[in-house]
């Protein structure tokens, strides 16, 4: 079996292909309308919803990613994951309730539609949708890069070298194709379909990393140990404050990440939430296993000698895949690893879509690109062409490129969205005010290269300033009237 | 002290915070350094030198941050911005304290770790201030997910809710019904 590694490999991840492109058939019968095309209806089950969260959380940022950084930094890029906890739990405290009424309410099919209502103001609903489209770009080229990084290995593999270009082209066609196709209803359904895979191909490559290293996590701390005490301490290599600051921006962030909160207002009863929660962290937690466990053990397995030492990180993932998995395990995963990948690029192109098509016309004249469905699938296309360009042109690894979009939706959504839709005094100036503050303070550091003290996370500065900016100029400026059905809302 | 004055005092410490730290000196490896047989991995260094100096700051950022986020959390528990909600703020706050426990116990746990380096137990397969971490610090707030379940009901949407929502759903529906109707006259007419 050894022998048709490749093949055996190359046949799971084209099944899974397969399957996506069915599903995006399937989705596009049930696709008659822009309110299917971005809210499903909104009449999604505590199943889908659940799983469809959390698959939009892990993403190739964390299956690709995340490896790669803690075999760089050791456990530095762990506070990205015992965040999620804390995480979900302020994303439904301040969301679950209150995006869900305001959709049904005012019936939003997009967050900024939703913000808008929210503040009485198209400037919030402008620069909401530039925010997202902004952070949509620089997230979706993490997604497709990661694609493109491992379909790059396993066919390389198989048939000499191939160049990451024909990968993310390869990568960005199937994607493209089921989101055009089914919109979001297609993009949930294929996320039940990609949780369920992340959970079993975590647990399978965990208990493979395991046995990769003598001893199991005992044996690889000692031989942690043995090289650096720090990489195996509780910040990693990066040191204390960077990871803390990664805790604080990754925690708080969750609020802000539109591709999660929107599925918020997707369900079939607000009630639902407090099932949704739970379904969503431990299915988190069980696929998070994969993070830590290849990240882990690829690095003692190069200290050790055993495995030659890696050209780049983001390679950890497939190297350890490739080289310790069982062929039938390695395919499972690689299917796994698309399927983290593809089910957050797919929550990206949707949204994005709705800014470009539905949110940004509507600030900008008053109406929507009509007819709207049509426009949709168009900018779907549009959208994943610069997000490929951008991914082939960026030179980051994955998971910085990730954190960066992450941080970027996180400071300029957190404020206007998670703390504004629970406060009635929060003001209109100051949610657009944090929102460009924000995207000028992410987009200044990463354009000049700013290098802050012990490695604080240039996210985490932006949210600490948005937010700051936010309380404050609501403090200081005088109260607005809120129309009266969403101040009923926010009484509720 | 209202709630949003205690959320925005915090962010205030926070920033001050990030100011007493950016005017501290750091040593070359507070980053960590390049691995010299590996190139695509860094090292941490010397413990002592580079994270014992900033203990202090470090921990009081940690436990900022559960203020932070459990003021946000009673903030989503909150129906308008009048209600008495003190009954929900001691379960939460008991829930958020062992959150905080974890955290002393881990920079406890590191003050020791950075000081003894590589001759250090392990605990469930990780060093104990790793451990707290990945046992603590992640799992703790599994007590607030416990309550967020139990008592959703009553804390976040029940029967009132659900009646009084259905009623502005109604009203809503009905002008909009009404605005359509008058349009539609308008144009009729014109």
């Amino acid at each position: 079996m050894e022998a048709q590694r490749n093949t055996i490999v190359l046949v799971c991840v084209g099944l899974y292909l397969l399957l996506c492109v069915a599903v995006g058939l399937w989705a596009m019968r049930r696709t008659h309308s822009a309110r299917d095309f971005f809210m499903a209806g909104r009449d999604l089950g505590i199943l889908v919803t659940g799983l469809a969260v959390f698959s939009s959380t892990l993403s190739g940022f964390g299956f690709v990613g995340g490896p790669g950084l803690v075999y760089r930094m050791g456990t530095s890029s762990l506070w990205m994951v015992v965040c999620s906890s804390m995480g979900f739990l302020i994303a439904f405290h301040l969301l679950a309730k209150r995006l869900r009424l305001f959709a049904e309410l005012r019936e939003s099919i997009s967050l900024p539609d939703a913000v808008a209502a929210r503040y009485r103001s198209e400037p919030a609903r402008f620069l909401t949708a530039l925010a997202i489209l902004l952070g949509v770009m620089g997230y979706l080229a993490t997604q497709i890069l990661a694609m493109a990084t491992v379909l790059q290995d396993i066919l390389q593999r198989s048939f000499g070298p191939i160049g990451i270009e024909a990968c993310v082209a390869m990568s960005s066609a199937v994607l493209v194709f089921y989101c055009v196709t089914g919109g979001i209803i297609a993009s949930v359904y294929t996320d039940l379909v990609q949780g369920f895979v992340m959970m079993v191909a975590a647990v399978l490559v965990f208990f493979a990393a395991m046995s990769a290293v003598d001893g199991g996590f005992s044996g690889m701390t000692r031989l942690l140990l043995a090289d650096d005490p720090e990489s195996i301490g509780p910040w990693g290599t990066l040191g204390m404050v960077g990871s803390l600051s990664w805790y604080f921006v990754f925690a708080l962030g969750l609020a802000g990440q539109p591709h999660i909160i929107t599925k918020m207002m997707m369900t079939r009863r607000l009630s639902d939430a407090k099932h949704i929660l739970p379904v969503s962290i431990a299915a988190y937690s069980v696929s998070a296993l994969l993070w830590i466990s290849i990240g882990l053990a690829i690095r003692a397995l190069v200290i050790q000698g055993t495995h030659p030492t890696l050209e780049i990180s983001d390679a950890a993932a497939p190297q350890f895949l490739q080289g310790y998995a069982h062929p039938l395990l390695a395919g499972v995963v690689f299917a796994g690893l698309f399927a983290a990948i593809m089910s957050t690029a797919d929550s990206f192109l949707n949204i994005g879509a709705a800014a470009v098509v539905h949110d940004i016309p509507r600030a900008v004249r008053g109406k929507s690109l009509l007819p709207e469905l049509l426009w949709a699938r168009i900018a779907t296309v549009v959208i994943a062409a610069l997000a490929s360009v951008l991914a082939l042109r960026s030179g980051e690894l994955v998971a910085l490129l990730g954190a960066f979009g992450w941080g970027t939706f996180a400071a300029a959504l957190v404020p206007a969205v998670a703390i504004g839709f629970n406060w009635k005094r929060a003001h209109a100036t100051a949610a657009n005010v944090a929102i460009a503050a924000s995207l000028v303070i992410n987009f200044g550091i990463k354009f000049w290269g700013i290098a802050l003290p012990w490695g604080f996370d240039a996210g985490a500065l932006a949210l600490l300033v948005s937010l700051t900016l936010f309380f404050g100029l609501s403090f200081l400026l005088p109260q607005r009237r809120l129309d009266p059905d969403v101040e009923a809302v926010m009484d509720l | 002290m209202k709630l949003e004055h205690l959320l925005f005092l915090v962010l205030v410490l926070l920033a001050a915070l990030f100011g007493y730290l950016s005017l501290q000196e750091q040593p070359v490896h507070a980053q960590g350094v390049a691995h010299p047989d590996h190139p695509a991995m860094a090292l941490g260094g010397d413990a002592a030198s580079r994270s014992l100096p900033i203990l202090g700051a470090g921990l009081a950022f940690a436990l900022l941050q559960v203020t932070f986020f459990g003021g946000l959390l009673l903030l989503g528990l909150r129906r308008g911005d009048h209600e008495r909600v003190f009954p929900r703020y001691l379960p939460v706050a008991g829930a958020l304290a062992l959150l905080a426990l974890a955290f002393v116990l881990l920079f406890v746990s590191y003050r020791g770790q950075a000081v003894a380096g590589a001759d250090v137990p392990t605990v469930l397969g990780f060093p104990p201030a790793t451990a707290w971490m990945l046992y603590g610090v992640w799992w703790t707030p599994l007590a607030l997910v416990a309550l967020y379940v139990w008592r959703f009901d009553d804390w976040v949407y029940g029967d009132w809710e659900q009646a009084r929502f259905a009623e502005l759903v109604a009203a809503a529906r009905q002008a909009d019904e009404t605005a359509a109707r008058e349009s539609a006259q308008s144009a009729e007419q014109s």
